[in-house]
């Protein structure tokens, strides 16, 4: 079972360790790892999860993740302990979500009709960096048709929205009141 | 209301000259559960609780829920087209209904959209559901009377406009039948009345305006339907509409009257909700804030001062018992909520006793100082000479040897009763009303005999109609007895000419 919020915790818990020690950035580099690895279909979370596997879960984790550093290590051997073994992508989430924050980037999605170019992408990203309340932005770029014209920014459960499939919901929000719907 | 086209294209012409892009950052989230009417959404961060919020297939959602990574939104309409992954946004609105004098005569949903085929309903002003109600300062003593037109109603448990009354019993005893009648006497009264169903068959929804309809109450009247079909969530909602209403008539300096038939189905509905928003259950299951539930909804009825126009707007709530059980949890706390309650008992009622008022067990408490002086002084005794009856009435079961005082104190008794039984939809003006008491206390009815007193009453008022309306029209237009002798003589010359059925 997935709990996003035991998910958070973990991550928060795990970034306030790494800043006592001062090296959140290594911890970074090395969740992208993890988060491969955990991500499923994942064999690692298939084996962690076979009871018959249970005695050797430690040994495993520890042999696996030798290079990595030991606040990371001793957080997935606890994680794996709870049988939170598939919160760890949603755990690696919010830690760069953290880290982000922390550094005034916002990371979202652009969703357009076609690709945008390069600078296009710069454009969008420097307008709204203010506006998000960030100071730099890093998005993506999806394709998306359903928009039809125009584009949307999405970060952090905000968005700005100026496609023409909302421009059309508008117009007929105006012509349609709240209460004949 | 005719369009026509140069106006829009006028209007449209306006809008593109000023049209400004007014696109903002807003706050979504997304659908992770769904079922039963309720929505669980994630993010919405900064959402109110009590907002709508809109689904991307543009049903509205009411926000009731805020917990640590969720929100718990109510759907109000079709929840069978929201799916897991839907996109959620802010309105940063809270819910209104149209009000207004265009609904009157209207069945609407507690959304406000006709539910009667007559088409738009054509008002361009809504009230928030949910208001602070009236203030200290804002109130003003209740002083004048709300007419049921029930004998028993007026005389024992008098009725003033900005009053809270319950209505009480067990089902089958006449509740709604006291509200209907109530509402079909307030005809040319400057009053306009709104009848909330909560939770009731559509079928019997329908004959109650059939009922307003050929009495011709519908012409002051809205009806608020939320059926036993609807989704709990419109049911909650739905008294809430009602009041909203309402309160545009009052704050407008006019009178309004709203009926909730009943609330122990809307606390039902509340409590459905609220455990499938997972908050804790109580006493019956039903949720902590049930009390607030109801004292918020009857607080704004209120008769208000002067300066604000001096409207008013009466609660009849309704609330039904488990066999007589009013010690049970929701009617406890409406009863200490309301200004008085009317008990209706279903042996009463059984025993031919209709309307099934027990006057023993109901009260008005401020309704006293908004009787007329006429109904007051006839009135006045009529309760305790009730009371007395009542107690002799087992006593005297056991032997025939009663002394004079007795035997005539049980003879006015069961004149009193019938006197005070009334038939369905015949609400009776105050002035007949006074009439009739005048005479029952002054022991002109003790000669005639029981069987015959219903048509002594209806042979009465044709006679005074007839022959003496001026006795009526003081007691009407002075509202106290000015001419004694002539009410007298009125009795006395009809009482020579009625025939005894003997």
């Amino acid at each position: 079972m997935k709990n996003s919020r035991n998910a958070r915790r973990y991550a928060e818990a795990l970034y306030d360790v790494a800043k006592e020690h001062g090296h959140e950035e290594q911890i970074e580099r090395e969740l992208l790892t993890v988060r491969q690895v955990f991500s499923a279909p994942s064999e690692l979370v298939d084996f962690l999860q076979d009871p018959k596997q249970w005695m050797n879960r430690a040994r495993i984790i520890k042999s696996t993740f030798t290079t990595f550093s030991s606040e990371l290590v001793k957080l997935i051997l606890i994680m794996v302990e709870d049988h939170a073994e598939q919160d760890v992508p949603g755990m690696v989430d919010h830690y760069t979500y953290l880290i982000n924050e922390k550094r005034g980037i916002g990371v979202g999605k652009v969703y357009s009709v076609t690709h945008l170019t390069p600078h296009q992408l710069e454009d969008i990203e420097a307008h709204f960096a203010k506006q998000f309340g960030y100071n730099r932005l890093a998005l993506q770029n999806e394709i998306d048709e359903s928009v039809i014209g125009g584009f949307k920014v999405v970060i952090n459960n905000r968005v700005y929205d100026a496609s023409l499939k909302a421009k059309l919901e508008e117009v007929k929000r105006k012509f349609v009141p709240l209460y004949k719907r | 209301m005719e369009i026509r086209a140069e106006e829009i294209s006028a209007l449209i012409k306006k809008q593109i000259q000023y049209y400004q892009k007014d696109t903002e950052i807003k706050d979504i989230g997304t659908v992770i559960e769904t079922g039963d009417g309720i929505a669980q959404i994630y993010g919405l961060n900064n959402v109110l609780s009590g907002e709508l919020v809109e689904f991307e297939n543009g049903t509205m959602g009411l926000v009731q829920s805020l917990e640590e990574d969720r929100v718990g939104v109510v759907i109000l309409g079709s929840h069978l087209s929201i799916r897991e992954g839907d996109e959620v946004t802010r309105t940063g609105r809270i819910m209104e209904v149209p009000v207004g004098k265009s609904l009157v005569g209207r069945v609407v949903n507690p959304l406000g959209q006709p539910i009667d085929g007559k088409g738009e309903i054509k008002t361009r002003k809504t009230r928030p559901i949910e208001r602070e109600a009236p203030g200290v300062m804002a109130r003003k003593s209740i002083h004048e009377p709300l007419q049921t037109g029930l004998k028993a109603i007026d005389a024992l448990v008098p009725i003033g406009r900005g009053q809270r009354e319950l209505i009480i019993g067990d089902r089958q005893t006449g509740k709604t039948t006291v509200a209907v009648d109530t509402i079909l006497n307030q005809k040319d009264q400057n009053m306009y009345c709104i009848y909330v169903a909560i939770g009731q068959k559509d079928s019997t929804v329908r004959a109650t305006v059939e009922t307003f309809r050929r009495h011709g109450a519908l012409d002051y009247t809205i009806v608020v339907n939320a059926g036993a079909s609807a989704p709990a969530p419109l049911q909650y909602l739905a008294p809430y509409a009602g009041v909203a209403m309402g309160e545009e008539f009052m704050y407008n300096g006019e009178h309004a009257l709203v009926v909730y038939d009943d609330l122990s189905k809307q606390a039902a509905a509340y409590r459905e909700l609220s455990l499938l928003l997972k908050r804790p259950p109580g006493r019956e299951a039903f949720p902590g804030d049930v009390f607030y539930l109801h004292s918020r909804l009857l607080e704004r009825a209120a008769k208000l001062n002067d300066d604000l126009g001096g409207g008013s707007m009466t609660a009849l709530p309704f609330v039904e018992t488990q066999a007589g059980d009013i010690s049970a949890y929701i009617p406890t706390n409406v009863i200490s909520i309301t200004d008085g309650q009317i008990f209706l008992q279903s042996d009463l009622f059984f025993s031919g006793v209709r309307p099934a008022i027990n006057p023993g067990l109901s009260v008005s408490r401020v309704g006293g100082s908004a009787q007329t002086k006429a109904m007051k002084k006839v009135a006045g005794t009529l309760r305790l000479d009730l009371a007395s009856y009542r107690e002799l009435e087992s006593f005297a079961q056991f032997g025939s040897d009663l002394d004079k005082a007795t035997l005539q104190k049980l003879n006015r008794g069961k004149r009193t009763i019938e006197v005070l039984k009334q038939g369905l939809h015949k609400p009776i003006t105050m002035e007949k009303q006074v009439m009739i008491i005048y005479a029952l206390i002054h022991g002109y009815l003790d000669e005639i005999p029981i069987e015959d007193i219903r048509r002594y009453e209806g042979e009465f008022y044709d006679y005074l109609d007839a022959a003496y309306p001026q006795v009526l029209r003081d007691i009407r237009e002075s509202g106290e007895i000015t001419a004694e002798e002539d009410m007298k003589e009125a009795i006395t010359t009809f009482q020579q000419q009625f025939s005894r059925s003997y």
